[in-house]
């Protein structure tokens, strides 16, 4: 996945995959409308190139994480909608608790305060 | 004047010859390119720089083809079905080539029985043992998928000779002087077919997704 400067590109590609499942966590979504939230509850700092999207989805999709529907959209057009499955559901769960190891070591660091016993 | 159909036309000659060939990817990078373009248009840009943005974002034909080649390259991906297929045949031999052993030896029905039942358990075990991973938290992350094959392979080759008696069947074998001639190949169907029954039912149907990608066995592809 491509990122703008904001962040860097490995980092942007590390967290497709939890943003992805995430996003479908509160809903099913398609494509353009993730890129769309991805882009806005970042303030614009993720910024992934459109096309590389897809394959990602449809890796999630293979791997069993998500299900794809096509449904007509208001504008009369097929689109395809993502949503998320159980082992989508475990994955998120896992990669939640991943992230939150990161960011409880990183802030602890970086405040200066004690690290805080997490689960792995 | 801008076309919008004759250039959505156009784009979509370019992905095709670019090698996306799997006309729901085509269809729904189609259906992204036409939100985008809706989009900026609802906020003031004209068509055809909407479309000429929106297909910069899109990403170039290669480099879009070169991220969906990246999952169909798999190793695998070709052939996953036949192994489905090929469980399919083998169990089909395996409990035909043991109905001919059994008939061969003259067994009675309990004996059959007993033997039926050992293959069944073989293909049940085969296609059982992944449900056990949650129950194996002794074992350690990376080493989890070595042991519960090593699980596995003990069970039912413990479960073969337990249930089917080899060695008993090998001296009864040669009791009907059957070794020596056609013999060995009836032998072999039905002591050999069974585990091989066992290893294609495991691949086919017991990896998840991600694990088959652990062991080179990804999915279908949904290119081409």
């Amino acid at each position: 996945m491509y990122s703008d400067p904001m962040l860097a590109k490995e980092l942007v590609a590390a967290s497709t995959e939890p943003l992805i499942l995430s996003l479908l966590s509160k809903g099913e979504s398609y494509g353009y409308a993730l890129i769309q939230d991805v882009k806005r509850l970042s303030g614009d700092k993720i910024e992934w190139t459109d096309g590389m999207l897809y394959p990602v989805l449809h890796r999630m999709e293979e791997n069993g994480w998500i299900k794809a529907r096509w449904v007509e959209s208001e504008t009369g057009r097929k689109r395809k909608y993502y949503s998320l499955k159980k082992d989508g559901e475990k994955a998120l769960k896992q990669k939640q608790e991943q992230w939150s190891v990161v960011a409880s070591v990183l802030g602890a660091l970086w405040t200066g305060g004690e690290l805080t016993p997490t689960k792995a | 004047m801008f076309n919008i159909e004759k250039a959505i036309s156009g784009w979509r000659k370019e992905m095709l010859a670019a090698g996306v060939k799997n006309l729901n990817a085509l269809n729904e990078l189609q259906e992204h390119l036409l939100s985008d373009v809706d989009a900026q248009m609802r906020s003031g840009t004209e068509a055809e720089t909407a479309f000429s943005q929106a297909v910069q974002r899109i990403g170039s034909p290669s480099e879009v083809c070169e991220e969906f080649a990246k999952f169909r390259s798999r190793p695998g991906a070709a052939f996953e079905s036949w192994y489905l297929v090929a469980a399919v045949l083998l169990i089909i031999v395996a409990f035909f080539g043991t109905s001919l052993v059994f008939a061969k030896l003259r067994m009675d029905l309990v004996q059959r029985i007993v033997g039926f039942l050992g293959l069944v358990v073989i293909v049940l075990i085969a296609c059982t043992w992944r449900r056990a991973l949650p129950y194996l938290p002794m074992v350690p992350e990376q080493r989890r998928g070595y042991a519960v094959i090593f699980l596995w392979l003990t069970t039912a080759a413990l479960t073969a000779l337990a249930a089917f008696g080899v060695p008993n069947v090998v001296i009864r074998l040669a009791e009907e002087g059957l070794i020596g001639s056609n013999g060995l190949v009836v032998a072999l169907i039905w002591s050999g077919v069974p585990m091989a029954i066992a290893v294609c039912v495991f691949l086919a149907w017991n990896l998840s997704p991600q694990e088959r990608a652990r062991w080179g066995m990804r999915g279908r592809s949904t290119l081409n």
